[in-house]
């Protein structure tokens, strides 16, 4: 049973390293074409000033950021359970997470470069003049000042980079050599990293989003980015397994309907999560009603945001929580491949509702379609980067001595 | 049991003698095989029994999807109305309380406990659902008489087929089985001996579970009181609620500091946290300026006063004095619910709209607001300096004696209730500016 059951195992990790590659070749290009023409076209739609620009700039930049970072926890999360049954969706999110730091970190000087440009920067405490007319927050000034803010900024996209990078090489070193030890190293660091994930993703959040209010106080919010992190990551990990599949990039017999349950599964518990923090958050300011926390939600709940928060506890919470809760819907690829578009759409809404309205009391349609068209373009990147790889290097851990039990996977 | 004891009308005569048959396969794949036979022949009452789950068995046994799902929705689906209605019933209806100025009825405080209880009902449906539905607890399995049980949890795999089937016949079905490419088959025979629980264990559980009434009954017993019959002592408290607090009182010793004192004396150079802080107007902190009580307002009175008085009234002071500060059955919860209890202890609010509280000038008010009111050594109304800043307290002055005179109204106030009915639509606090007699401390 058991030699069957390896031979069985070569066969098909055979057929998944000799992808029939038919109408693949171009399929990355067409991706990054597309991606750039959505981005040009939603700045174009949203608005006509590059204050504008460059505060959706930001909304996309945390949502490729978001997507990787939920990528990287999935894998170092893969080593720290020394799970077996994610071992041939690994390699995707090894991608997701390995070849886009390049692209996060060189994404995020126009952010640091117009931090120094006074009519254009995004932080309000960067501004020269800030901290004259909030004596009540002077005491800020030590952890918000530009070059704190750049060095911090530095080190978590080094550490983002340094991480993804390290799952990424180790994993494809096991590809060439077979060495079960490359499974123990990476086991062995992944405490660390999730040190190091917990630490930069805080700081990150802290900075880059919380700091566009800073006389706004929420201790929880760096959980609340964390979890629309997993979630943007869980739904793009779904979304490019199910197109690299139907591109045959991707094999069948080692992608099974049952990985995408649990992938599934791993996202509606996510989404819940999401909600919880999400939840967490408001009725503790809500209860609290003291101005330093009750101002983040005022605006929010006023004009077109009020519907826009509506729409993120329904589209981000209710509605996947009841839609995505039968077994069936999770083993659909087509109804799973829905709710995974839903959630990132939903998730690139989230990060819009924290971004915009600190500037925008209100806001048209256009700029949310145009909004939406430039989320739409960043994943429409991050796909064809992550099918290049695919492309490049063995779509699965070929080598994996978890490899047999993933293959065979089956949720009982 | 022997053959005497069968009725003759049954048409297998062999039957009792074994409780069922057991088949061991040699491998997980062979156990697989034999499954998809034995439910294509259609046996119901049989089993596999593995040492770890085998993927696909189920197919294989063609066992139909449970229905514990449904149940579970269902139950978690109770726990979340249940929880709603109940926090609607208690907070909105029977005991409307204010707290810190929220609705009494307001979706995001209900919301953690319709999640505890969603939670807990489909929680507490899925594992004894599951116990159920499983038919446990099962203290005998017909199969496990058979030798080869004892190696179940190792390398076993095992088929068992009930006597209870109707399909069940001993020797047929066993050779069938054997046919089937079993290693080895066993007839289970009847345990020996009676079965049955006997009768003194019956007996010992139920003594058990009347001795097991008797604490309910006698904590029952002990909170049994009406407002007929008041207690002298304090209720059993089963549940310690906030009553007990292991805190410092007021005053209280402590041995944690040098001196001794609990409370603590404010740092040497402490300066007040506001930079745009004055000293107050005389008689602000303590409601008398030397030993006269203040009969003016020390705070300037505006409509926006008012309001904020009414907020922090009906969060403090209404829970005992009720919303319009009359005494006796208009009382607050807090006191209603101490009268229908009979608390010998409690305290009957005094009414802020009797003569002898209208009488009472501005500062008087203040003070018991701030120091409470003590009765033969023991608070009959806490102080509430510390709850309630003091500008706070005065909105709640300025808005007791609206309450008054509500309650007595000057002759001019009909004449401008009349002349505002005309004009409809307004409401209780009027939006002109204050009328300047409200500010005053004027006696009837």
């Amino acid at each position: 049973m058991q030699a069957t059951e390896l031979m069985d195992t070569t066969s098909t990790v055979q057929s998944a390293m000799n992808p029939s590659t038919t109408g693949v070749s171009r399929a990355p290009q067409i991706c990054i074409i597309g991606g750039a023409i959505a981005i040009v076209l939603g700045f174009v739609l949203s608005s006509s000033s590059p204050a504008g620009w460059l505060q959706d700039y930001l909304v996309h930049y945390t949502f490729l950021v978001s997507i990787t970072l939920g990528a990287l926890f999935f894998v170092f999360l893969q080593h720290l359970t020394r799970a077996g049954w994610s071992v041939t969706v690994r390699r995707t999110a090894e991608l997701m997470a390995g070849t886009t730091p390049m692209l996060v970190a060189v994404a995020f000087l126009p952010i640091a470069v117009t931090l120094f440009i006074d009519g254009l920067n995004l932080y309000p405490w960067a501004a020269s003049d800030f901290f004259l007319h909030h004596p009540q927050l002077r005491h800020k000034t030590i952890y918000l000042n530009i070059l704190f803010f750049l060095l911090r900024a530095a080190f978590c996209l080094a550490a983002w980079w340094w991480l993804g990078r390290f799952y990424m090489t180790r994993s494809l070193a096991q590809d060439t050599d077979g060495d079960p030890r490359w499974t123990l190293v990476m086991e062995k660091w992944s405490p660390a990293a999730a040190l190091l994930f917990t630490v930069t993703v805080t700081l990150a959040a802290f900075d880059w989003v919380m700091s566009l209010a800073p006389a706004w106080y929420s201790t929880i919010f760096p959980v609340y980015i964390f979890s629309g992190c997993v979630v943007g990551g869980l739904a793009g990990l779904i979304l490019i397994l199910l197109l690299a599949q139907a591109l045959g990039l991707l094999s069948h017999r080692v992608v099974t309907v049952e990985h995408y349950h649990d992938l599934g599964k791993l996202l509606f518990g996510f989404v819940i999560f999401w909600g919880y923090i999400a939840f967490s958050q408001y009725m503790l300011i809500w209860y609290g009603n003291i101005p330093e926390e009750s101002q983040f939600y005022l605006p929010r709940q006023q004009g077109i945001w009020l519907y826009v928060s509506l729409g993120l506890v329904f589209g981000h919470l209710l509605i996947p929580l009841v839609g995505m809760m039968p077994r069936a819907i999770k083993r659909n690829p087509w109804t799973l491949g829905f709710f995974a578009v839903w959630l990132l759409v939903f998730h690139w809404l989230d990060l819009y509702w924290l971004i915009k309205p600190n500037w925008h009391p209100t806001v048209g349609p256009l700029s949310l379609i145009g909004g939406i068209l430039g989320g739409v373009g960043v994943f429409g990147i991050v796909i064809a980067i992550v099918l290049k790889g695919l492309t490049r290097y063995p779509p699965i851990p070929v080598r994996d001595p978890r490899l047999n039990e993933a293959i065979h996977h089956e949720v009982v | 049991m022997n053959d005497n004891s069968h009725s003759p009308t049954k048409p297998n005569s062999h039957q009792p003698h074994y409780v069922g048959v057991v088949a061991r396969f040699g491998s997980p794949a062979d156990l697989m095989a034999a499954a998809r036979q034995i439910s294509a022949a259609g046996y119901r009452y049989w089993d596999c029994h593995t040492p770890f789950p085998i993927h696909g068995l189920d197919r294989a046994m063609k066992i139909r999807p449970t229905i514990l799902p449904w149940l579970v929705a269902g139950a978690g689906a109770m726990g979340a109305l249940g929880a709603l209605v109940l926090q609607w019933w208690a907070n909105g209806v029977a005991y409307p309380l204010n707290i810190s100025g929220k609705p009494f009825f307001s979706l995001p405080a209900n919301v953690p406990i319709i999640f505890e209880l969603t939670v807990l009902f489909a929680a507490l449906t899925a594992f004894f659902g599951a116990i159920v539905l499983n038919g446990l607890p099962r203290l005998l399995y017909p199969g496990s008489t058979a030798a080869s049980f004892a190696r179940v949890t190792t390398d076993a795999f095992l088929v068992s087929i009930e006597a209870k089937d109707p399909q069940f016949h001993p020797e047929r079905t066993a050779e069938w089985l054997r046919n089937l490419g079993a290693e080895s088959v066993e007839l289970c025979p009847a345990p020996e001996g009676d079965t049955t629980i006997p009768v003194a264990i019956k007996r010992g559980l139920l003594v058990l579970a009347v001795l097991a009434l008797l604490p309910p009954l006698f904590i029952a017993l002990a909170r049994q009181h009406t407002t007929e019959t008041p207690q002298e002592k304090p209720r059993i408290h089963i549940i310690k609620d906030m009553d007990f607090q292991p805190k410092y009182q007021t005053q209280a010793v402590s041995p944690l500091f040098e001196d001794r004192r609990a409370m603590r004396p404010r740092v040497p150079g402490t300066v007040p946290f506001d930079p745009h802080w004055e000293p107050p107007p005389e008689g602000f902190l303590t409601g008398k300026i030397g030993s006269d009580y203040l009969t003016e307002f020390p705070i300037r009175v505006t409509e926006e006063v008012m309001r904020r008085g009414r907020e922090r009234y009906d969060i403090y002071c209404a829970t005992c004095h009720g919303w319009t500060g009359e005494a006796g059955p208009y009382d607050g919860m807090t006191s209603r619910r101490a009268r229908a209890r009979g608390e010998a202890t409690w305290v009957p609010p005094a009414s802020l709209t009797g003569q002898a509280v209208r009488e009472q000038p501005v500062g008087k008010i203040f003070e018991t607001i701030t120091q409470g009111i003590v009765r033969e050594g023991v608070y009959s109304m806490p102080p509430y300096a510390v709850q309630i800043p003091p500008e706070d307290r005065w909105a709640i002055v300025l808005y007791v004696r609206a309450l008054q005179r509500a309650r007595a109204p000057y002759p001019e106030d009909f004449q401008e209730a009349a002349a505002t009915a005309s004009t409809a639509g307004r409401g209780l606090i009027h939006d002109e500016p204050m009328n300047s007699n409200l500010a005053k401390d004027r006696r009837p």
